[in-house]
């Protein structure tokens, strides 16, 4: 007698819409069915490619003219914001566009659009976890980054963070800081206080799973002074005010579950998560981020 | 399910078939389906049942499939037919009859149901349930920091993963163990 009546879909292949294609050099977990499906419906099966999902230095206002259909631009956010699952280089713009819900502009539905036409040229890009060799110390490295006062109707800043364990993206977000920072250093540590929180909860996460024991989570931040702020228990002038709430980087830190390091703002994959790139710059660090188009594999 | 009277002060839930046609790959119908399901807009949320109910988040599948991967584990996946129809409902739920399936003589009697149905309010709490007690039965221990996720250690089978999503379930380990899992639970 068996408890369930059950459908054994052997090797994963397909779950939650998500497709896993594995190859020589790994597995690849993309959602190309899903991408076609969204061009399907919203019209854009035959449109132009479009090298990046945003415009370099796009700025976006609700104060915009002119109105859309705020229904059919929520249904088309909430579908982008699914294909993410598999995206941390759309994270950024739907990010960004997902803003807009309330009242949606004509320069919204534009921009949204763009990610419509970036999306058609990249269908069959996805997540890639390659094959790794045996016995091989896999390190989880947290990359966070923050633009600051990227948002031109309340100066908040956009802070992102991605974790990659063994080379592939397992978490990312992309989201607008709570509260305005006074300056690039502490939208960074803010950033990087987020991003402790989540570094956090991932350790216990893989404590608990009992695989792979994970001691300490290297953070990267490009911003000196956000290390200097984090290591050091100084508050000068410049830094007494921020809340306490982001401290708890600080404190992880010196409880030792973090390490930060600097890293150049080259490598620095989590600007993705924060700007509008240059050409050139997206594709790089979308390589680097460890994501792969299907076709590459065969 | 019983057929009683309905109790004064109670209402009964509507239910109406769904009819679906499957079609393979190629169009061709192979074949009909159809669905009892309550009409759970009728109920009314927050005075006779909880509706929340976990899954695992796409952070932790995504975990899953990495550290999968780096081992070398396999990974398979299953999928529960039916699910919410095993839920064991904790409140007095009643329904009307089926259209099309009243019994003679006792048209005005109403169902008392045991299980969840499609449409009710809480049939994905009460599955999510029965699943986490099962699981707890066979020894997989759900993790602290993430309710989609269980565990199982023992010293003969190594160490088993599964992600639940409702009725979708993945699940690996560090010795093949799993593969027996996934033939059927």
């Amino acid at each position: 007698m068996k408890e369930f009546d059950m459908t054994d879909l052997g090797q994963i292949s397909y779950f939650l819409g998500i497709e896993f294609h594995r190859s020589s050099r790994g597995l690849l977990m993309h959602q190309r069915r899903y991408a076609a499906e969204i061009l399907k419906k919203f019209d854009m099966e035959n449109c132009n490619h479009a090298v990046t999902p945003a415009e370099t230095r796009l700025q976006l206002s609700k104060y915009d003219e002119g109105d859309v259909d705020p229904t059919q631009y929520r249904r088309l956010i909430g579908s982008l914001r699914y294909l993410c699952y598999t995206r941390p280089d759309l994270a950024y713009s739907v990010g960004i566009v997902s803003r807009f819900m309330a009242r949606p502009k004509v320069s919204h539905l534009t921009a949204t659009k763009r990610i419509l036409r970036y999306i058609r040229g990249t269908m069959d890009y996805g997540i890639m976890f390659p094959s790794a060799d045996q016995g091989k110390k896999c390190r989880l490295i947290g990359y966070t980054d923050s633009n600051w006062c990227g948002d031109i109707d309340d100066r908040k800043s956009t802070a992102g963070y991605i974790f990659s364990l063994g080379g592939s993206p397992v978490s990312w977000c992309s989201r607008k800081e709570p509260v305005v920072a006074l300056s690039s250093c502490e939208a960074e540590y803010i950033a990087a206080s987020l991003c402790a929180c989540q570094a956090v909860w991932l350790m216990n996460l893989m404590d608990e799973i009992g695989s792979e024991k994970c001691e300490v989570v290297t953070l990267r931040i490009d911003n000196i002074s956000a290390i200097n702020l984090a290591k050091n228990p100084i508050a000068h002038g410049k830094s007494k005010h921020i809340e306490m709430r982001f401290h708890y980087l600080r404190e992880q830190v010196s409880r030792g579950k973090l390490k930060l390091e600097h890293c150049r703002s080259e490598a620095q994959v989590a600007d993705i998560l924060t700007k509008a790139v240059k050409i050139e710059v997206f594709l790089k660090l979308r390589g680097l981020m460890g994501m792969e188009s299907l076709v590459n594999l065969n | 399910m019983v057929i009683v009277e309905l109790p004064q002060g109670k209402k009964a839930i509507g239910v109406k078939w769904v009819y679906k046609l499957k079609l393979n790959p190629e169009g061709e119908i192979v074949r009909y389906k159809a669905k009892l399901v309550a009409k759970g807009f009728l109920q009314r949320e927050g005075v006779d049942f909880e509706v929340y109910a976990p899954v695992a988040r796409v952070e932790t599948i995504r975990l899953v499939v990495a550290l999968a991967n780096i081992n070398n584990w396999s990974i398979h996946q299953m999928v529960v037919k039916y699910a919410f129809l095993n839920g064991p409902l904790n409140e007095e739920v009643f329904v009307t009859q089926p259209p099309g399936f009243d019994v003679k003589n006792h048209e005005s009697k109403v169902y008392r149901l045991w299980k969840a149905l499609y449409g009710l309010k809480q049939a994905p709490r009460a599955w999510n349930k029965r699943i986490d007690g099962f699981l707890n039965q066979i020894g997989f221990i759900k993790c602290v920091s993430e309710h989609g996720v269980y565990v199982r250690k023992d010293n003969s089978e190594g160490v088993i993963i599964l992600c639940l999503y409702v009725d979708d379930l993945l699940i690996t380990s560090n010795s093949e163990a799993h593969k027996v899992y996934s033939r059927g639970i």
